[in-house]
């Protein structure tokens, strides 16, 4: 039993390596949901309401994120062009249609004003991050 | 090849072929307003494979408490000397998970996981007893109702085999098995009622279960649960945790009377082939967390274990005027125990979640859900591998690390058009 906890530990530190990549992104959300909470300055109903809701919704748009971003961005043919432009106009057209039915799932859980400054507060969020990136050299 | 080798193997070859499975299998096809199909995670539970290995100080066994020509005097001049170790190796996997959104906006769901984990036991004694090595096996499933209020509902059902590797034809089934009610008052504070019917304790007990919570679980908070312990615990910084504990630890374990011990001298001559072995750890200590991301969990408890005992069953012994106990309801009397003197311990384990999951960020009744499964281990076991799984508590202040982020990290988050505004 011993020789495999000792095998088991080297796999899980190999894979340990392996899973630092999603570590920054994975802090960069929870900074994020830490804006939005003091931004929002929500009651202890409304947080138990509105989370779950929240992130539905933000796993949702990444997944239409990562469906998009999947795809080749060079194009060998003008097919190849013209399926990333439909794919293109595809997520955008989901980015609305999430938009649109969660804004109405949070107008069941929150007052609309709240509902306003999340909006605001998502925006604040990313300006403070592209403040951060603007200061570094292209990669 | 004994039943308990073969359960092993087939424990094992469970936990591997479900981890494959579901790290492939986690994804969930829905369609969104346009339509289309939108894949997203399907469970709030990773599939989890852990381990932990924990062994406790020998200690001398005082023979001379006990009259001379007593039966209790024999077994203890047999036993000399003490030891504990054991390993566990376990998985849990959800099954099902549903989810609904109410009307009035609050969105509940319902976990459905299946659990099993394999325990080696190795009691160690002086020279006269030979080598057992002890094993529990179990296979089992659990349902956390969160009905998206303050209510969490939890079930778990852990049927188990335990036997005596070195002694065929030992076998005996249990079953251990927990249903509570959870209710989140508010993120920084929960209680918890229900029933337990467990062996934990070195004995068949049916108790009831209690416990409250105050504090926050991503951030400095008290536990109080009965009987699986109290807990206070915070932070050190974003990846690690620190707490101090008290937890009984303990197990009713099938071990073979190959050294004699039961020699039927207290029950008319009547010997038995298996006795049961039993023991009680209070444990009063020290945990280190480290979770470096959602995937991996590592920790390390030592302290001391002070309220101990140590209890030897037979089925014979427990023949009261020829009828046997009802063996489903009755707590064993023991035809040898003994209370311990203290020693040390130490305890260390890992958790590996596999799999994408859905996010819970400041999710209070999923970090309650997740608590809850992790406080009461599977198989019936006192072993927590930690809450690895709830986000840490980030603070705004920290926002300056963000100063080190590059295009990568935040491409999900911003667009190439918001670099030009």
């Amino acid at each position: 039993m011993k020789k495999l906890f000792y095998i088991v530990l080297f796999a899980v530190l190999s894979f340990s390596s392996f899973a630092q990549g999603g570590a920054k992104k994975e802090k960069i959300e929870a900074l994020r949901v830490a804006f939005i909470t003091e931004q929002l300055n929500l009651t202890t109903d409304e947080s138990q309401k509105f989370w779950p809701v929240y992130n539905e919704y933000q796993d949702k748009l990444k997944a239409a994120r990562r469906e998009f971003k999947a795809l080749p961005n060079t194009f060998a043919t003008d097919k190849d062009a013209q399926d990333f432009l439909d794919a293109e106009l595809l997520f955008k057209q989901r980015e609305v249609s999430l938009f649109k039915e969660y804004y109405d799932k949070f107008k069941k859980v929150l007052p609309v004003k709240k509902v306003a400054q999340l909006r605001r507060a998502e925006e604040e969020f990313k300006k403070a991050l592209i403040e951060q990136l603007k200061g570094k050299p292209n990669e | 090849m004994y039943l308990g080798e073969r359960l092993y193997k087939f424990t094992l070859s469970a936990a591997l072929f479900i981890s494959g499975l579901h790290v492939f299998g986690q994804v969930d096809a829905v369609l969104d307003t346009s339509g289309k199909k939108l894949k997203i995670p399907k469970h709030y539970f990773s599939t989890t494979l852990y381990m932990d290995l924990y062994s406790v100080g020998e200690v001398s066994i005082n023979e001379k408490k006990y009259d001379p020509n007593s039966p209790e005097r024999y077994v203890a001049e047999k036993l000399k000397k003490y030891q504990y170790s054991q390993t566990i190796g376990g998985f849990y996997f959800p099954i099902a998970t549903k989810e609904k959104t109410h009307e009035d906006g609050r969105v509940s769901n319902f976990h459905f996981l299946g659990t099993g984990n394999y325990l080696l036991a190795k009691p160690r004694f002086g020279s006269d007893i030979s080598t057992h090595n002890l094993v529990k096996v179990s296979l089992g499933l659990r349902g956390i109702y969160n009905t998206g209020g303050k209510g969490i509902w939890f079930i778990d059902a852990s049927p188990f085999i335990s036997s005596d590797l070195s002694t065929p034809g030992t076998t005996t089934a249990r079953w251990a098995s927990t249903v509570l009610y959870d209710r989140v008052v508010s993120p920084k504070f929960s209680f918890r009622v229900g029933f337990t019917r467990t062996f934990a304790l070195g004995n068949r007990f049916h108790l009831p279960y209690l416990g409250f919570r105050v504090g926050r679980l991503n951030g400095m908070y008290f536990s109080a649960q009965f009987p699986r312990g109290m807990t206070f615990s915070f932070p050190l910084g974003n990846k690690c945790r620190m707490s101090i504990f008290t937890k009984p630890t303990g197990s009713l374990l099938t071990m073979g009377n190959t050294d004699s011990l039961y020699n039927g001298v207290t029950n008319k001559g009547r010997l038995d082939s298996i006795i049961i072995f039993g023991r009680y750890d209070g444990l009063f200590g020290i945990r280190f967390d480290y979770n470096p991301n959602r995937y991996l969990s590592f920790y390390l408890e030592f302290g001391q274990s002070n309220v101990r005992a140590l209890a030897l069953f037979s089925k014979q012994y427990n023949l009261p005027n020829g009828m046997p106990v009802k063996d489903n309801v009755d707590i064993f009397k023991p035809f040898f125990g003994t209370k311990l003197n203290g020693a040390g311990f130490v305890s260390l384990g890992f958790a590996v979640r596999f799999g994408k999951t859905r996010s819970v960020y400041n999710n209070y009744n999923m970090y309650e859900v997740f608590n809850t499964n992790t406080t009461i281990a599977p198989g019936d076991n006192t072993n927590n591998t930690g809450n690895g799984n709830i986000p840490n508590e980030v603070k705004l202040k920290k926002q300056k690390e963000a100063a080190t982020l590059n295009t990568k990290d935040v491409q999900d988050l911003i667009e190439a058009q918001d670099l030009y505004n």
